[in-house]
């Protein structure tokens, strides 16, 4: 058996906020594998974004084991937890979080700086291809507020995906969205997954969102509550 | 990509560096103004001879006392001629004179010397020539004119050489006009006539008295013990006892001028010291604009670490941002600084000097504000939590 993507063991984290302790996830064990789309969904409060700020290396548990494509995370150092972030994940917001003052094009290449691609020309290469993918070809000198809310969106998903990582973490990516352009950009996320192989880790509360994914993880009070696949979503999927 | 944020604050970059700018500017036209002084006090005091002692009658501070207060004589300096160590010496004595030529008329001073005295001065006359000791011996009416005096007798002639003047009614053929020597201390230099001293003596002043005696010394090593032989001779030919006060004086002028130079460095340490406060000011400006965009942007910072920015990383941008706003406001300042040492030069008399060594100087330290007074936001930008940073609203 292949060594799965993400592996948890035991996970604890506890905030030391102002009043008590918040015991923000107790003992959460985890498999992910390479190519998965997984829904993480549960109510306010239930530790689904302190487990994403855990699978996305922004932060460390306090106790257990977490192993990401073969690399013990327990062990990293503030930098290298970086280096980690820079090759292996691409981050997608519920707001965007693009930078407001540079263009789309210039957004999607920040990665690449960090990532050390040292030749500009090679940078924006690889950021057009990048928003071409994105169905945002023409659109590269765009700053972000002459976008709409969906372009605003893919253009942070090309952003997270020009690094080629394994694994897309999406903090609620459609929260900001109407209807039809969450719908646009989920298909757009499948695909992805479908296409290249790519492994979607997707924190929401909407369970449209969560429909779309094959496996739905359930938190309660820092807790997994259920953890099972969506059959149905499969079945339909090879309808379409 | 430091740029970009600044050029999106424009008006705020601007009223940041404006501090250092106005820092930089002080620094230069303080400095420039101080080693300017320096140099051109410096420069009028070697102008007046390398090596030099000069011998003036009256002892020790204040007015003479006594009555029979000797005097320098042809005699004294005479006798000086024969000391080892001397190079040349120069008796010198003046007086005050009206000179006519044609209708035009001139007050000045009547200065009477040796010949000497252009080689110690290391003067040249850029028309005819400076009297000879032959001159000086038979007392000839010949006299050598400054510009000054030469643009108000002959105003429009090409060379007054050969022309008559007359000194207090006595005739005198000019034979040479010195070359420029400019101001010193708010008096002309080049407003006076030389002519021989013993001319000066026997038709206008009348006795042997001088009124200095400038001697040179043959190297600046030699000028201690020459000190030291001339007052011995001195005090022998005028008979002075055991425990009498000189009744004269020696003034050594690299004395002089070491202590003049220890003044105006004292003085360019002060102006360059105010100024440097200033940039200070102008530092601890960055230092606070640079705090207040690091809590702007925690967003954007959080956003870059969350795609892979390093501590580093985020260090160095603010940094850049700051040592740019630095380096940027050191140039503005530079240029300024030099437009108003420009400025000030063409409106008042003051010398300044703008050493390339001041300009590096000046830019050096700006660097030095940017990444010291930059270090502090940046680091604190370096270390945030990306998670706080990514929730900050």
């Amino acid at each position: 058996m292949t060594e799965n993507l993400i592996k948890l063991r035991e996970i604890d984290k506890t905030y030391y906020g102002a009043a008590t302790p918040v015991h923000a996830l107790r003992s959460v064990s985890l498999d992910i594998d390479k190519g998965e789309m997984v829904a993480i969904m549960g109510p306010s409060g239930s530790g689904k974004s302190t487990l994403m700020n855990m699978l996305g290396c922004l932060d460390k548990p306090d106790s257990g084991r977490y192993s990401f494509a073969g690399q013990d995370v327990m062990v990293l150092g503030r930098d290298q937890l970086a280096h980690m972030r820079s090759i292996f994940i691409g981050f997608v917001f519920q707001n965007f979080n693009l930078i407001g003052r540079v263009s789309a094009l210039e957004n999607v290449c920040l990665p690449l700086i960090y990532a050390g691609v040292n030749s500009q020309r090679e940078r924006e290469k690889r950021g057009r291809q990048m928003l071409k993918l994105m169905g945002l070809e023409g659109r590269e000198h765009h700053m972000p507020k002459q976008l709409s809310g969906g372009q605003q969106q893919r253009v942070a998903i090309a952003r997270a995906l020009v690094n080629a990582p394994g694994l897309l973490l999406a903090d609620e990516p459609t929260g900001a969205l109407d209807t039809k352009t969450s719908e646009e950009i989920m298909l757009l996320l499948e695909k992805l997954n479908r296409e290249r192989e790519l492994t979607v880790i997707i924190v929401t509360h909407e369970s449209e969102i969560g429909s779309h994914c094959r496996r739905v993880i359930r938190l309660t009070d820092g807790r997994i509550a259920s953890d099972e696949p969506l059959a149905r979503i499969e079945a339909g999927r090879d309808v379409g | 990509m430091a740029m970009q944020s600044l050029m999106a604050n424009k008006m705020r970059s601007f009223l940041t560096m404006l501090g250092v700018i106005i820092g930089v500017g002080a620094v230069l036209v303080m400095v420039a103004l101080g080693q300017g002084t320096a140099s051109g006090i410096t420069a009028r005091i070697s102008s007046m001879g390398a090596n030099l002692l000069t011998i003036s009658a009256g002892g020790g501070f204040g007015p003479i006392r006594g009555t029979n207060t000797a005097q320098l004589t042809n005699a004294d300096a005479e006798a000086i001629k024969t000391l080892p160590l001397v190079k040349n010496v120069a008796a010198e004595s003046s007086t005050s004179g009206t000179i006519s030529s044609g209708n035009a008329t001139w007050s000045t001073t009547v200065d009477g010397t040796w010949p000497e005295l252009m080689s110690i001065k290391e003067w040249d006359t850029i028309q005819g020539l400076f009297f000879t000791a032959d001159d000086n011996s038979s007392a000839n009416r010949v006299a050598v004119l400054g510009s000054t005096v030469v643009e108000n007798l002959f105003p429009g002639v090409a060379s007054p050489v050969g022309e008559t003047i007359k000194i207090n009614g006595i005739s005198f053929s000019v034979i040479g006009v010195l070359e420029d020597k400019g101001s010193s201390m708010g008096a002309d230099q080049d407003d006076i006539i030389y002519i021989p001293l013993s001319t000066l003596q026997q038709r206008m002043t009348g006795g042997e008295t001088v009124r200095s005696i400038s001697v040179q010394a043959t190297s600046s090593e030699a000028l201690t013990p020459l000190k030291e032989y001339l007052t011995t001779l001195l005090r022998q030919r005028h008979r002075l006892a055991e425990t009498a006060d000189d009744d004269f004086r020696i003034r050594d002028t690299t004395e002089l001028l070491a202590t003049i130079e220890d003044t105006t460095r004292m003085l360019s340490f002060l102006l360059g010291g105010i100024a440097a406060v200033s940039l200070l000011v102008g530092g601890i400006g960055i230092m606070n604009i640079m705090l207040v965009s690091v809590t702007e942007r925690t967003r954007e910072i959080g956003i870059r670490m969350a795609i892979g920015a390093t501590t580093g990383a985020i260090r160095a941008q603010f940094l850049i941002e700051s040592l740019v706003l630095c380096l940027f406001g050191g140039i503005i300042g530079v240029l300024i600084g030099w437009a108003g040492c420009l400025i000030i030069t063409s409106l008042s008399d003051l010398t300044m000097q703008i050493a390339p060594r001041l300009i590096a100087l000046s830019l050096g330290f700006a660097t030095a504000i940017g990444l010291f007074f930059g270090y502090y936001p940046a680091n604190k930008a370096a270390h945030m939590n990306p998670i706080d940073a990514l929730r900050f609203e």
